[in-house]
This record gives C-alpha cells, sequence and structure tokens, in this order.
C-alpha cells in the first residue's frame, strides 16, 4: 500500500505486513495461474485469443491465506451517523460487510442502507476513471459528452482552473461542497478551503437545520442532542423515524429494543405523532394522526398541562423558569389546539400527566421531535417546544444529553453543517455568476434539493464544475470535470461521528478503478498551486500519512501512555479509539422564554398538503443505486423498485381514485404523475410521497423510477432554522384514468385470524402468559435423530422493527440474486428471508406486527418427503438442507411448503460485472431451474465448527450467528443449538411468549416467534 | 339410418369399407395434418424458448408455481381413461356395442397419455436431467425418493402407458394381418413386421382371446390407480384444497367423464369423415351420452362432497381455500367450470339430444372445456389462498409460451391420431365379423 500507513486486518494478531499483491492478483488471476499453467502453451498456439502474460505467485502475501477470509475495521460511509464496520475480505475481495462489534455506536448492528454499502463499491455504472466534458470551443468535438482523462492532467485541469479562480482579489470564488466530513479528512478540507479561499460547506440533505436551530435557542449550541432510548419508560415522538433515518438508527433501534426488553412490566411505550405512520410510528403503543406541522402545538400543549398541573419536574432554582414559560403557552391549553392539531385534549392531557409524573421523577421520559417529517414552515419554533417539554419533565442531561465538544462545532457529526438556506445562497451567487469553480465531493444536490431551488439551473453560471463523484449522478452529470473518488470501502480516514467516539476507516481493498482519494486530489492541487496554499498543507505525505500523522498528534496529545505503533495497531483492529462520551453542562437560556413561538404553520390554499418523507431504504435518493435497496420491499407497503403518492382510504374515496391508478399531483412549485396507493395509515387531507426515487442519471438501478417528491417543494427555507420544508406544501390531486400499479410483494395485511403473528397483553404476561398451544406429538414417520445438534432459531416479534435490514445481509451473504422491476411485479422474489407485516386493530392506533418468514427447518418438512431426487433433506444438525445440483425443478417442495420460503430460480441469475466480485465463495451460486431458499448460513455454521475445532472444543453459545442475526440492531434474532438446553435460543423456545407458527400443521419447526406484547 | 343391425353385412364388405379408409388420403386430411405440424412447430419454438431462457417465461406468480402445464398433464392423463373404460370394461362386460368404438379409444389412450406424460418433463426447471426421476443405476450411487408421489406417479404411468400399448396393439394383431394380405403399397412391410406371422389359427386365436381378455382384466384397476395416483400428488400435500381423501375417487371419475366427452369429440366427426356409419351407429352415441350424463351426476356429487367437506371441517384454512374458489379471483372459473360439468350435461336426459350427433358433440366439447378448467381451478387457485396471507398476491395467468405449448398438446394428439386412422384399421374388423358370425 502506498503511503504512510498500512492496513490491519481486524483478525489478524498484529498489524498486517504489505498486501499489495492481493490487491493485484485476486482469486481469479491465481486459479487462472493455477489452472492455465500447462495448457497455456498449447491454447496460445490454436486459440485465437491473443496470449496472456501471467505471473506465478512466486512470493505469497503473508496475509493472504486462500479460502479464508481477511475481515478489516472500518466506517461505514453511507450516512453521517458513523457506524463502525467490519469487511470480510477474501482473497482480496470485499464480500460483506457487519458492524463493529467493539463501536459504541451501533455495537456490531447494521441497517439495511450499511448492508447495501458494497453495492456502492462494486457498482457496475462507476466511473473507472477521471473524465472531462468536451464542451464546444475546446480542441476536441463540442459534443459535451465526458471523454476518458488522465490523472495528471485531469490535476492539472483542476489546479488551472483553481488558479484562473484565484486570480482575481475576490474571495468566494471557488466554492467546496462536501457532505458532513468528520475526523481529518473534514480538516483537510476546511484547510485546503481556506488556504485557496474557496468557501466551504457541509451539505447533508437531512441536516436537521430546525432542531440545531431549537438548541442554539433553547441551549446555546449548534448540535444534535443525543438520546438515550433505553432509558426512559414512555417516548414520545413527534414524528421522528428514529429506527429509520433519523440521526443514528442503528444506535436508536439497539438501545430501543433494550428498553423493551427490560422486562418485568418496564417494557419502554412509544407514543408516535406523525400524520403518516412512519415505520418508527409502526411500533408504537399509540400512534396519533396529527395534523402534518401543528407538533409544537401538541407539545406546548403538554408543557401547558404539566406547568398547570404542578407536574413540572425542575430543580428548585429552575423553577422560576416555568411561570415564564406558562406565559409563552398560556393560549396552547389541550382544548385550544385540539381543533388545530386533530389530537382530542383528553389524549394531550393523559400523555403530559404520563410524560411528567413527580411521582416517578425526573428523567424517565423522552420527547423527541423532528426527521424531515417534522419539517415544516414552523419546524424551529416546533423543536424548541419540544426542548422545552424535555426540560420541564427533567429529561435534560438526563435522557436528552448534548456531547462536550469534540467536534467541529460542539457536538457530533451534525453541528456546523450547511443549511438549505446556506445552499440556497450559494446557488444565488452561482446564478448570478460569482463562482468560478464549484467543487463538488459526494453529494448530490441537483436530485436532493427542492426544484425550486433552482440549484440545476445554477450550475450553468458557474465555468467550472468539478464532482468526485464515484457513480454519475445528477450533480456530476453537470460537472465538467470528473475526478472520481474512492468509495468509502477503498478510502483511509476516520470519522468522529459522537463524542469520544473516533472511528478509523480503513480500507477493506484495493480501489476498484482508476480513483483517487479526495485527500490527495486536494493535496496535490494544493501543492500545485504553490504559495501560501501548499504552505497550509503538509509538505508531503499522502492523505493516508496525514491521518496518521494526526491520530500520532492526538495519541500525543492526550498524554497516552505506551507506543503509538501499539496504539494504532490496535485502533486499526477495533476500529478506532473509543471513550466515554462527556455530557455538556447546558443551561436554558432565558431568552428562548421571552419571544414568543409561533406554532401553528397555517394552512395553504389548495386543498391538500404534501409530506416528502425520507425513504428507509433510499435515505435522501443516495441508495437509489443499490439494487439490493430497490429489491427488498419497503418495511410498511412492500413496494419494490418504484415510487407512489398515499392517500388516506376516506381522501382517495373523495377523489374517486382505486388503489393503482396515476394521480395528477401538482402544487405551486411543480408537478408529478405517481402511482396512488391507499394507506389507511394516513392522516386524512395529506399526500405523502417517499423521498429518493425519481433519479434522471444515477446509473441503471435508479434512473427513470418513480418520482422525486422535490418537484413539488415549496422552496424557501423555514425562517427561523433555514431548513427545507420537506411537509405542508399545498398540493391539488387530480386522479387520471391510467392504471399503473406498483410491483407489491405483499398486498393484503390482514391475516385472517390464522395467527402468523400473534401478541399478548402485558396484562396477560404478567398473569402467566398466554396458555401454551398443545403440541400435536403424532406422526407416522420415525423422529429425525440429531445426535449433536440441532440448530434453531427465536425470533422474537416484541423487538423485530421490521426494518429489512437482516434481509439486505441474506442477500450479501448468501449470493441472493436480484430480479428488478419486471420480474419482482410477478412476485418472483428471491428473497431467503421476507419480513411479512401484519396490521390488527389496536387499542390506541393500529397494531403493527412483523414476522421475519424464513426456513423454519422443520422437523417434518414437508417439502422434504415431495422432493422426487432426494434434493432436499434433512442433515443429522437439523437443517432442512438443500442439494441444488441434485435438484431437476419440479417446484414441488414449494407447493408444500406452508410457509413459502422457498425460491425457484425463473432465470439464469445474473451478477452484472463487478457486482460478481461481492459474491460470497463459500456459497454456491445457483442455476437456472433449481430451487433454493434459507441454509441457515450453512457456511457460518460450518466455519464455527471449524474454529471450535481447531480450538478443540465445541461451539459455543452465541459464537455462530447467520448474517441475518448477526445485523439486527434489535437484537430480535437468536440462533443457537436447540440441543443444548442452557443456550439462549433453547430457554427462549421454552419462552412464555413462544410459538411456531402454523403449528397445528405438525411440521415442527425449529424457528420459535415470541409473541409481540402489547398494551390492551 | 336404415341398417341398423349389422346381420347383413358381409365379412368381406366389412374389410373392404374398414381398409378403405386407409386409401390416400384426401386433401382435408393433408390440410389438417399440416395445420397440426404448424401448431406443433410453434410450440416447439416456444419451447426451445422456454428451455433456452427458463421458465420465467411462463406466466408463474409465486406462490402458483405449478399452472397450465400440470393442469394439461391431468387433462390429458384424465383423457386416457376413456380407453381403458370403454374397451376393457365393456369387453369383461360383453358390452358388444362396444365393438365399433374399442378400437379408436385404444388409440386415443396411448395417445393421450404419451402426450400428457410430456408436460411433467416440459414443466420441469431442469427438463434436460429428466432421468433423473428414474431410478436406475448410476455412478453417483443416487436413487430416488420412493415417498414423492411424483415417483409413484411415474410408475404408474409408465406402467399404464406399456399396459395400454400392449392392450391395443394385441387387439390390433389380426387385423393386421388382413391389412398385410390386402394392402400392397410400402405399408405390407411395416404390416408384414407388425403382424408377427399372424395366420388365424385356431391355436392363434385362443392365444389371442385369453391374452386380450387377461390384458383387459389388468388395464381396469390400472386406470383406477393411475388417476388415483395423479390426485396424489395434490391429496398427499398439506395445502387447503388439495389436501383431501376424496380426490382418489373424485379423480377418477373425473378422468373417465373426461375421457367419455373427448371420445364423443373424436368419434362424431370420425364417423362422418371416414364414413363408418355403419360401424359406428347412432345408438353407441346414445350409450355415450347416457355414460356421460351418469358421470356428470357423480361429479356433481363430488363438487358438492368437496365444498361440503371444506366447510364441515372447520378448519379455517380449508373453509378459506374453498370460499375463495368461490368468490375470489379465479371464481369465474369456477363458476364457468360447474356450468359446464354439472349444468349443461344435463341436457342430456333427453334422448333426442343423445341422438342428435351435432348437440351430443357440442355437449362433449363442454365437457373437455369444463374439465380442463376444473384441473386449473384445482392447481391454481389453491395455490393462490394458501395458509398464509402475506403470499396472496397476483394473479397466474399464462404466457404465450404456455398457450402454445397446450394448443401443441392438443396438436400433437390430433395429428397422432390422425396418422394412426391412416397406417391402422380404426375398427376392430374380427371383432365385427365375429359378432356377425355369431349373429
Amino acid at each position: 500500500m502506498a503511503g504512510g500507513a498500512q492496513r490491519s486486518p481486524a483478525n489478524a494478531g498484529a498489524a498486517g505486513p504489505d498486501d499489495s499483491l492481493t490487491r493485484t492478483v485476486g482469486r481469479r488471476i491465481f486459479l487462472k495461474v493455477l489452472g492455465s499453467a500447462a495448457p497455456a502453451a498449447a491454447a496460445a498456439a490454436c486459440a485465437p485469443l491473443p496470449a496472456e502474460q501471467i505471473i506465478p505467485y512466486v512470493v505469497p502475501p503473508e496475509d493472504v491465506v486462500p479460502g479464508v477470509a481477511a475481515w478489516y475495521a472500518t466506517v461505514c460511509g453511507e450516512c453521517p451517523a458513523g457506524c463502525g464496520m467490519l469487511v470480510r475480505t477474501r482473497e482480496g475481495r470485499a464480500v460483506k460487510v457487519e458492524g463493529n462489534p467493539e463501536h459504541p455506536l451501533n455495537r456490531g448492528a447494521l441497517c439495511i442502507r450499511g448492508q447495501a454499502a458494497l453495492q456502492g463499491l462494486y457498482n457496475p455504472d462507476r466511473f473507472d476513471g477521471p473524465r472531462r466534458r468536451r464542451r464546444p470551443g475546446g480542441d476536441g468535438p463540442g459534443d459535451g459528452l465526458l471523454e476518458p482523462v488522465a490523472w495528471p492532467q485531469a490535476q492539472q485541469l483542476l489546479v488551472e482552473r483553481l488558479q484562473a479562480a484565484r486570480e482575481g482579489d475576490e474571495p468566494g470564488r471557488i466554492a467546496v461542497v462536501t457532505p458532513l466530513l468528520t475526523g481529518t479528512l473534514d480538516r483537510l478540507v476546511a484547510r485546503w478551503a481556506a488556504a485557496v479561499g474557496a468557501r466551504r460547506l457541509r451539505y447533508e440533505p437531512f441536516a436537521h437545520e430546525a432542531l440545531r436551530a431549537a438548541s442554539r435557542a433553547a441551549f446555546g449550541l449548534d448540535a444534535v442532542p443525543r438520546y438515550d432510548f433505553a432509558r426512559p419508560d414512555l417516548v414520545v415522538s413527534f414524528g421522528a423515524d428514529f429506527l429509520e433515518t433519523w440521526l443514528s438508527p442503528v444506535e436508536h433501534g439497539r438501545a430501543f429494543a433494550a428498553g423493551r426488553r427490560r422486562g418485568g412490566g418496564l417494557r419502554t411505550r412509544l407514543v408516535q405523532l406523525e400524520p403518516r405512520q412512519s415505520l418508527t410510528g409502526a411500533q408504537a403503543d399509540e400512534w396519533l394522526a396529527l395534523e402534518p406541522g401543528t407538533e409544537g402545538l401538541v407539545a406546548a400543549a403538554m408543557v401547558h398541562t404539566i406547568i398547570a398541573e404542578r407536574r413540572v419536574l425542575l430543580p428548585r432554582a429552575e423553577l422560576g423558569a416555568a411561570a415564564r414559560l406558562f406565559e409563552l403557552v398560556r393560549d396552547h391549553a389541550p382544548e385550544q389546539v385540539t381543533g388545530r392539531t386533530g389530537v382530542p385534549a383528553a389524549v394531550i392531557r393523559s400523555l403530559a400527566r404520563r410524560f411528567a409524573d413527580p411521582a416517578a421523577g425526573g428523567g424517565r421520559t423522552l420527547a423527541v421531535g423532528g426527521g424531515v417529517a417534522a419539517g415544516g414552515a414552523v419546524a424551529t419554533a416546533a423543536q424548541t417546544m419540544v426542548h422545552l417539554l424535555n426540560h420541564v419533565a427533567g429529561n435534560t442531561g438526563a435522557t436528552v444529553a448534548f456531547d462536550a465538544g469534540d467536534g467541529p462545532a460542539g457536538a457530533g457529526s451534525w453541528g456546523g453543517g450547511a443549511t438549505y438556506r446556506d445552499l440556497r445562497a450559494l446557488a444565488a451567487d452561482m446564478a448570478a455568476g460569482a463562482v468560478d469553480v464549484l467543487l463538488l465531493h459526494d453529494v448530490n444536490p441537483v436530485h436532493a434539493l427542492p426544484d425550486g431551488a433552482g440549484f440545476a439551473a445554477a450550475v450553468a453560471g458557474v465555468p467550472t464544475v468539478v464532482s468526485t463523484a464515484a457513480c454519475p449522478d445528477e450533480t456530476a452529470a453537470l460537472a465538467d470535470l470528473v475526478l472520481p473518488a474512492h468509495t468509502p470501502l477503498e478510502a483511509w480516514g476516520d470519522a468522529e461521528p459522537a463524542g469520544g467516539v473516533r472511528g478509523l476507516q480503513q480500507p477493506a481493498q484495493r480501489p476498484l478503478h482508476d480513483t483517487r482519494h479526495l485527500g490527495d486530489i486536494l493535496l496535490d492541487a494544493g501543492r500545485a498551486l504553490g504559495g501560501e496554499v501548499a504552505a497550509a498543507l503538509p509538505p508531503e505525505g499522502d492523505f493516508a500519512a496525514l491521518l496518521r500523522g494526526e491520530w500520532q498528534a492526538a495519541h500525543a496529545a492526550a498524554g497516552g501512555g505506551g507506543d503509538f505503533e501499539t496504539f494504532w495497531a490496535d485502533a486499526q483492529r477495533r476500529g478506532g479509539a473509543f471513550e466515554p462520551a462527556r455530557a455538556a453542562a447546558v443551561a436554558l437560556r432565558r431568552a428562548v422564554l421571552e419571544a414568543p413561538l409561533e406554532l401553528d404553520p397555517g394552512r395553504g390554499e389548495r386543498p391538500f398538503m404534501l409530506v416528502a418523507y425520507p425513504s428507509a431504504h433510499l435515505y435522501d435518493g443516495r441508495g437509489a443505486n443499490r439494487a439490493w435497496l430497490q429489491e427488498v420491499p419497503d418495511p410498511l407497503l412492500k413496494t419494490t423498485w418504484s415510487s407512489w403518492a398515499e392517500l388516506a382510504p376516506e381522501t382517495a374515496r373523495v377523489l374517486g381514485a382505486e388503489d393503482g391508478q396515476l394521480l395528477h399531483i401538482e402544487s405551486d412549485h411543480g408537478a408529478v404523475d405517481a402511482t396512488l396507493l391507499v394507506n389507511p395509515h394516513l392522516r386524512p387531507g395529506v399526500v405523502a410521497i417517499p423521498l429518493g426515487q425519481g433519479h434522471t442519471a444515477y446509473g441503471r438501478y435508479a434512473s427513470g423510477r418513480g418520482v422525486n417528491a422535490a418537484a413539488l417543494l415549496d422552496p424557501r427555507p423555514e425562517e427561523a432554522g433555514g431548513g427545507p420544508r420537506w411537509l405542508g406544501t399545498p398540493v391539488d390531486v387530480a386522479p387520471r384514468a391510467v392504471r399503473r400499479p406498483v410491483p407489491r410483494l405483499q398486498t393484503t395485511f390482514d391475516q385472517d385470524g390464522r395467527g402468523i403473528a400473534r401478541a399478548v397483553t402485558l396484562e396477560e404476561l404478567a398473569a402467566g402468559g398466554p396458555p401454551a398451544a398443545a403440541e400435536p406429538a403424532f406422526s407416522l414417520y420415525p423422529d429425525h435423530a440429531h445426535p449433536e445438534h440441532r440448530w434453531g432459531m427465536a425470533i422474537d416479534l416484541d423487538t423485530c422493527t421490521g426494518c429489512n435490514a437482516c434481509v439486505a445481509a441474506c442477500y450479501a451473504e448468501n449470493n441472493v440474486p436480484v430480479l428488478g422491476a419486471d420480474r419482482m411485479r410477478r412476485g418472483r422474489t428471491m428473497a431467503w428471508l421476507r419480513i411479512e407485516r401484519f396490521v390488527e386493530d389496536g387499542p390506541a392506533g393500529p397494531d403493527n406486527r412483523f414476522v421475519p418468514m424464513l426456513c423454519q427447518h422443520c422437523d417434518h418438512a414437508p417439502c422434504e418427503s415431495v422432493c422426487p431426487t432426494y434434493a432436499t433433506y434433512h442433515t443429522d444438525e437439523g437443517l432442512n438442507a438443500q442439494i441444488y445440483n441434485r435438484c431437476v425443478g419440479t417446484r414441488y417442495c414449494a407447493n408444500n411448503c406452508p410457509y413459502k420460503v422457498r425460491r425457484f430460480n425463473w432465470f439464469e441469475p445474473e451478477f452484472p460485472a463487478p457486482l460478481d466480485r461481492q459474491l460470497n465463495p463459500d456459497v454456491t451460486t445457483r442455476t437456472v431451474g433449481v430451487m433454493e431458499k434459507c441454509t441457515f448460513c450453512v457456511q457460518r455454521i460450518r466455519e464455527g465448527q471449524d474454529r471450535a475445532q481447531d480450538a478443540g472444543r465445541a461451539p459455543r453459545d452465541g459464537e455462530i450467528t447467520p448474517a441475518c442475526a448477526q445485523t439486527c440492531a434489535a437484537e430480535a434474532i437468536v440462533f443457537g443449538d436447540l440441543n443444548d438446553p442452557a443456550s439462549r435460543v433453547s430457554r427462549l423456545a421454552a419462552d412464555r411468549r413462544a410459538y411456531r407458527v402454523l403449528e397445528s400443521l405438525n411440521t415442527r419447526p425449529a424457528v420459535s416467534y415470541l409473541r409481540k406484547v402489547r398494551r390492551a | 339410418m336404415t341398417a341398423e343391425r349389422s346381420d347383413a353385412m358381409s365379412l368381406g364388405a366389412t374389410t373392404d369399407d374398414v381398409l378403405r379408409t386407409l386409401g390416400r388420403p384426401g386433401g382435408a386430411y393433408a390440410a389438417a395434418v399440416v395445420g397440426l405440424l404448424a401448431v406443433l412447430a410453434v410450440a416447439a419454438a416456444a419451447y426451445a424458448r422456454q428451455v433456452g431462457t427458463g421458465l420465467g417465461v411462463a406466466g408463474y406468480q409465486p406462490p402458483i408455481l405449478w399452472g397450465v402445464y400440470i393442469t394439461n398433464f391431468v387433462f390429458w392423463i384424465g383423457i386416457t381413461h376413456s380407453g381403458t373404460l370403454i374397451s376393457a370394461v365393456l369387453f369383461l362386460f360383453r358390452a358388444r356395442w362396444r365393438t365399433g368404438v374399442a378400437r379408436a379409444s385404444e388409440a386415443m389412450t396411448v395417445f393421450a397419455i404419451m402426450t400428457g406424460a410430456l408436460f411433467p418433463i416440459i414443466h420441469l426447471g431442469r427438463p434436460w436431467v429428466f432421468y433423473w426421476l428414474m431410478p436406475y443405476p448410476n455412478a453417483r450411487e443416487l436413487w430416488v425418493n420412493f415417498r414423492s408421489p411424483i415417483i409413484w406417479d411415474l410408475f404408474a404411468i409408465m406402467t399404464y402407458l406399456t399396459v395400454s400399448v400392449v392392450f391395443l396393439y394385441v387387439g390390433l394383431l389380426p387385423d393386421i394381418a388382413t391389412a398385410r394380405d390386402r394392402i400392397r403399397d410400402w405399408r405390407r412391410h411395416v404390416y408384414r413386421v407388425l403382424a408377427l406371422g399372424w395366420s388365424g389359427s385356431d391355436r392363434e386365436w385362443h392365444h389371442y382371446r385369453s391374452l386380450y381378455g387377461l390384458l383387459a382384466a389388468l388395464a381396469v384397476p390400472l386406470a383406477v390407480s393411475v388417476h388415483s395416483v395423479v390426485s396424489w400428488d395434490f391429496a398427499t400435500t398439506l395445502l387447503p384444497g388439495w389436501h383431501s381423501t376424496i380426490f382418489g375417487p373424485y379423480f377418477v371419475a373425473g378422468a373417465i367423464f373426461s375421457g367419455v366427452a373427448m371420445m364423443i369429440t373424436l368419434l362424431a366427426p370420425m364417423r362422418t369423415l371416414l364414413g363408418l356409419e355403419r360401424y359406428m351407429q347412432i345408438r353407441h352415441f346414445d350409450n355415450l351420452g347416457k355414460l356421460l350424463l351418469v358421470l356428470s351426476l357423480v361429479m356433481t356429487y363430488a363438487y358438492g362432497m368437496e365444498f361440503f367437506v371444506a366447510w364441515y371441517s372447520g378448519n379455517p384454512f380449508e373453509q378459506g381455500a374453498y370460499w375463495a374458489r368461490l368468490t375470489g379471483p379465479y371464481a369465474p372459473l369456477t363458476w364457468t367450470m360447474l356450468a359446464c360439468n354439472s349444468a349443461v350435461p344435463l341436457v342430456l336426459i333427453a334422448r333426442r339430444v343423445r341422438t342428435y350427433l351435432p348437440a351430443l358433440f357440442a355437449v362433449a366439447i363442454l365437457v373437455n372445456v369444463g374439465m380442463w378448467l376444473e384441473r386449473y381451478v384445482i392447481v391454481v387457485s389453491s395455490l393462490a389462498r394458501e395458509f398464509d396471507p402475506a403470499n396472496w398476491t397476483g394473479l397466474y395467468y399464462p404466457t404465450w409460451v404456455e398457450w402454445a405449448i397446450t394448443a401443441g398438446s392438443f396438436a400433437l394428439f390430433g395429428l397422432l391420431f390422425l396418422l394412426f386412422v391412416k397406417l391402422f384399421p380404426p375398427i376392430a374388423m374380427h371383432e365385427i365379423k365375429e359378432q356377425a358370425e355369431a349373429a
């Protein structure tokens, strides 16, 4: 590896040796060498192919043992949360990513977007090298297409343009837009930008502007708090989708599940108020569909109740603040806000009483507000009110805490980010010709910003647009110069996403294409510019050396004892350096109590209100070119490869529109046509459209799919916070006489009383639990013997959130092919694991139940007896095995499977290069015409058994985990040996909540489900 | 038709009449053969596409993993029952009216098995390894799973095919010998080989009679078993709508029903086209009509029982499946099927309908349609509404590939039948003569 730093695998004893050979000689080449040495001469003589020069492994890399995986610890770059990641590499190729168990944020878990990071690396549409646009007036044809250019020329071009832009006296003619980077790269970009006189924006479409503005107003910190979801007994969420996209979903998911699992009746109660039920809202015990944008009014009414009923939980010194606060909310008694919010006064009052309960003490509850679903016209005021609500309930400093400032502007990765208003200002300057060079790294504002912001048009006013996009996107499509940067899995870096957390990002493999590190692009350009720019940058060494240098300096500054090499190797192995977070002492600012807050967003002229919500899979749209994220069905509506517009059934009826019909949706700013999906969990009068689709130039998987709700959005920034208005744009909706149904993998959420997804109330549990179902024991066949192990699984429906991370993990681990929209329209998914969603009527809103459904590895498997060729059979470890090359494809097994978990290869599976490099070499790829299904990750079982055998012991409980269980943030999936009565899975299978799906069929599944716990 | 009785017929005239049908084919015959070959070519192209691309070119919509191919398989195997029933059962009961139609029905049996047996292979994901379904000694030391009803199917169908072919061939022997002696073109070489040196000695006739009787006695239980085994493909699964003890007799009755209907469908035109009015008389059709009527009543009873048992079981899965059959997305097909199989055949109560060939032919066609739909409904609608509502998604409808292959199966069956009637005496001459002598 060039540069000053070497990677170190997480599973190596110490820092690894130079492994550069691995990067050049991959498995295929290695096998070619092995296999083709002898016939090579003969082949060269008669084959029309040119003779290839082949070089044998003279010196094998010490790091690489063929057939043994090397794991590298790194940082996930899929969103700003900065989770720790381990990358499994085989013979130099990254084949799987998993959460880093040592990382304090995610502790081994990853979300679906993290799992799909591999498809960013291996995306078949990536730039394979730098590109220059052929402009009219240049030396080549002026057809406006991108042409390849070599790196030296590309760097030279960049330097020339930068030089030209710096020649005038006016500073700021260069603009650099990056995502919310943290750590060394962030500091380098800042230094570089300052040195070249560039303005620099740390831009995220979801930048939580309102929440940061509210924190500034209430506590004087431009920061997003850290929320504790594990401790509170009651969580009130005003539209925060904290389990999907909001802030740090994996961290929240882990904590929330821990809170629900406490036992002894302490299960966290979640109350969610939002106009459209999110996946987070689907976990709620009480779900209230409020009028969009009126979150602040409900929070104010809760504050009103708490103060009026003397339930304030503040230290004595601060009690005076309560009186002033009451003045602020005087006109917001529950009765006064009911009409506007649509939430009954009694409900608000009861919620307030539970929220601040002097008998229980302070710090036992948590209110969170935000997510883009609460990004309306008065978002900052609403967020401020949520802060105040937490404050009067004594939660500030307890369940709501601010990290003491290591980060750029106080805390975490969110502080100091550019607001949407900043982007608009930049766009205005660009349109006015005040920007000469625009350098964009890993951002796609052309797609993500509201069309009305005019960013795309403004780019035309910039003479030189430089993009470092790894994949083509809408913004790179406007660039004059494309200098593709490494994807996060190929790059060095570090991340400081939260206080005390410094994640170290190691490249998991050698760059796939002719790309460079952003740091190196900037360093080289800066040095070439010379003068004060070069002086401001380190004189030599690449970015990797700079990174190592910074860590060394930090190690020295911290007075860290011991040798730096040891520390560095340890950080590489562990994925960073982690310390407990220090909380900042915060006090409520007086000023916030003095200025009145306008909490009513008002209503527009048009009859409907738009809610543009973030997609749990695609985030702001960056996930749209990852085929897994498109293929895995939406967690709530089970749609794939599409976007749509949701209306409540009442609204659809009034409009005379039917499911699958095309709707014409028009705002003052634009219009789109989208397919109607009727969603009963939506406030009437609201049109909800997911964000993230509607790409035009984002590669084969994303382009031309669905609509981009950004076309409709009100482009004005929210007054106080400067964020975009994702919610509340007034729209007209007219059904069109065209049907264009979207592909969906589940169309009914009614389980028809069949007991697939079961629940139990807390009261029933307290009274001894549900009656155990009598298991039918009769069988004509002798039982299977399981002399050593019987592998089994237990899935807790109470903590499963239906987030789909396990589904993507299964795709990655087991080489499950992606089929695309047309084949999904026929329901031909290949997923070995799916999440079924069922909705029952609950006492306070819908009762959503998510059932991960996979092969149940039945002891009396109906599939086994009908297979004519023994392609499926029962192993002596209790697995229901499938032998692909013995299968003739009668599909009889799948017909006889009551769980419908067997998948048939209707076509030859396709893995367009280089996605084929992601394939797990431990798992056979299947061919056309054979059946496949979940194996309980038999390759991981074997690996665990081999490891145990090498150590001369039996596998330990919990040592072997299938990919689905491994990535689950909620730890809802537990795998183990049912033969061992002490194993976790055995104990869970005997739990009072345990049942087996379709038990009455006497299939005797190895998978037990634990009933969801609900409130009576 | 004036000469209702065959007493007056001279033996020679019978031979002449029958062998005349083996004469040079006319234009209509050639056109029919070309047309069927064209359909078969389209089917072959569709099948080539299916093998080359994968079964995905068919319309399967999981969880509906079986469709038209299995429907066709059950349908064609059902058709086979005409032959055994008409020929063997009536032979054993000494029902003399069978003579005119026995040969054609035996041939139909053989061709329907040949057509139907293709479908389990067409339906395979990897048809090129279909022989793995057969237990044969192999170097991989692999064996088939005898618990699988597909293996039972294989044995039942192969046995049935073998016995049916032998039964047809043995019945043909004396007539082939006659043809050998009378026909002078290239076919005589074929007949010479096939006649096995038949000379018509007493000894040969003696052996012939005992063998034919034995085979008839063997064919009848086989016919019952083969469709029972086919029904077990469904009945031994867990699936609501399939898992039912009624399926054995229900499928056998249905098979005979569809077989008789197919016989009428083929014999009515053949009678006119080949000028065999003297041998296939209206009273034969009258009898077939009565048979069809009785079987229709049996089927109606079976349908009633199927629904009753589902309701009476109290099993929500069963009830859901059958309720969906009557009211769900496939309900129009269910009701069409009930109309064709239970309502329409009731017109056969009237003797005038039974003896008026166009009407009888129309009823038979509708029964054919109804029985095909019955299999479609059983296969598809049960799979569409099984245990877990999460899987109740889209509608299965066949693609052009499946329609082409289905049409191809009818073309193949028709073609084989057409070739047969030009190559072999379509009526058992020796039996007619024997009866005439006895009379």
